[in-house]
């Protein structure tokens, strides 16, 4: 006996299941059916869409293009530099190093030190220069004058 | 005998395949003032806003009404679409769909006219003169209306609109298995509220 209300209640559960399935199926034929039923535009509403658009392009005032379809080398830079944030670390960045090479604070050493040169180096390796200048712009001119 | 200049000029060359430009590209077209594009964007996606807009509605003067804001808010969004980053169609989708709630909500606690919706009964009684299709998609419609709101966006933009489930949760703003369980809880309301009616539709036949 308990088997058999056992097997009845399978075999109901089973009979849903399968009512449901079928169901489940038919349910796809109408999403299908739903699939190809194209909704055209109703004429007054394209009507009303496109009389939108031209007002909205009306306010743009567009003389010449604005944007370019194809996108510039610059938004490229941008996204390869990860957007304006980027570009912002990237500018603050070159302007603190400018800042520092001008005026670089007291705790900072020199950085001609840091490369090894001194003073007095720096001072000779100039002046040699000059005076190297000098003369080769004598000889110039001294010959010049001779021919 | 055929010669091969002969062979050469017969030779049916390959007509060149029109590249038709992307909705993007005719967006920025139309942020520069083309009035070509309007005309192709609108035929391209104002029937899907329509189209969602009325599965999701039942409502046919409210459906165009959405549609008409959509594209509107899509034209003033123009100048500012960065190429590339989404589609505009499932921009277009989302403020249909949300348009579509803002409207749902507004209903909310009003009484929904009856007449509103498209009645089984009223199907059924007009079955002698409409064609069956037309009573299967009625009744679809019918039981679609009687989901829940966010489980009706579902299961019409995956089983209808034909989206993918990644696509439908940018749009809905929920995870991928959040539209998941949406769509299978929306299928299996859809079954149980139709499982009655396969005579009616014509199914017990098949």
């Amino acid at each position: 006996m308990h088997y058999l209300q056992l097997w009845l209640a399978d075999a109901k559960n089973w009979g849903m299941t399968m009512t449901d399935f079928d169901t489940q199926d038919n349910l796809d034929g109408l999403f299908a059916a739903a699939k190809e039923q194209t909704h055209d535009l109703p004429t007054g509403l394209k009507e009303r869409i496109l009389n939108d658009a031209g007002q909205v392009q009306d306010g743009f005032n567009t003389g010449l293009p604005t944007r370019s379809v194809m996108p510039s080398l610059f938004q490229g830079l941008r996204d390869l530099l990860g957007g304006w944030p980027g570009i912002a670390g990237l500018m603050t960045a070159c302007t603190a190093g400018i800042w520092l090479g001008f005026s670089p604070p007291n705790v900072l050493p020199d950085a001609l030190v840091i490369s090894g040169f001194l003073q007095e180096d720096l001072d000779m390796y100039v002046a040699d220069g000059l005076a190297a200048g000098w003369i080769e712009y004598s000889l110039f001119t001294e010959n010049q004058f001779a021919e | 005998m055929i010669s091969d200049r002969q062979l050469a000029r017969d030779r049916v060359l390959p007509t060149a395949i029109p590249v038709e430009p992307s909705d993007d590209a005719l967006l920025v077209l139309f942020a520069n003032g083309d009035r070509q594009a309007a005309q192709e964007l609108t035929g391209r996606l104002g029937p899907r806003a329509f189209g969602v807009a009325l599965r999701v509605l039942g409502d046919r003067a409210e459906a165009e009404d959405v549609a008409q804001e959509a594209m509107m808010r899509l034209w003033r969004m123009a100048p500012d679409w960065q190429t590339g980053k989404a589609k505009v169609s499932t921009w277009l989708y989302r403020v249909t769909m949300n348009l579509c709630l803002d409207i749902k909500r507004r209903q909310r606690g009003k009484t929904v006219p009856l007449d509103r919706l498209p009645d089984l009964v009223d199907g059924a009684r007009h079955a002698v003169d409409q064609m069956q299709d037309e009573i299967r998609n009625d009744a679809l419609q019918a039981a679609l209306m009687r989901l829940p709101d966010r489980q009706r966006q579902a299961v019409v933009l995956r089983h209808i609109e034909d989206l993918s489930n990644p696509e439908i949760a940018e749009i809905m703003d929920i995870s991928t298995e959040a539209v998941e369980s949406l769509t299978a809880r929306g299928k299996r309301a859809l079954s149980s509220a139709l499982a009655g009616r396969r005579k009616e539709l014509g199914y017990d036949d098949d």
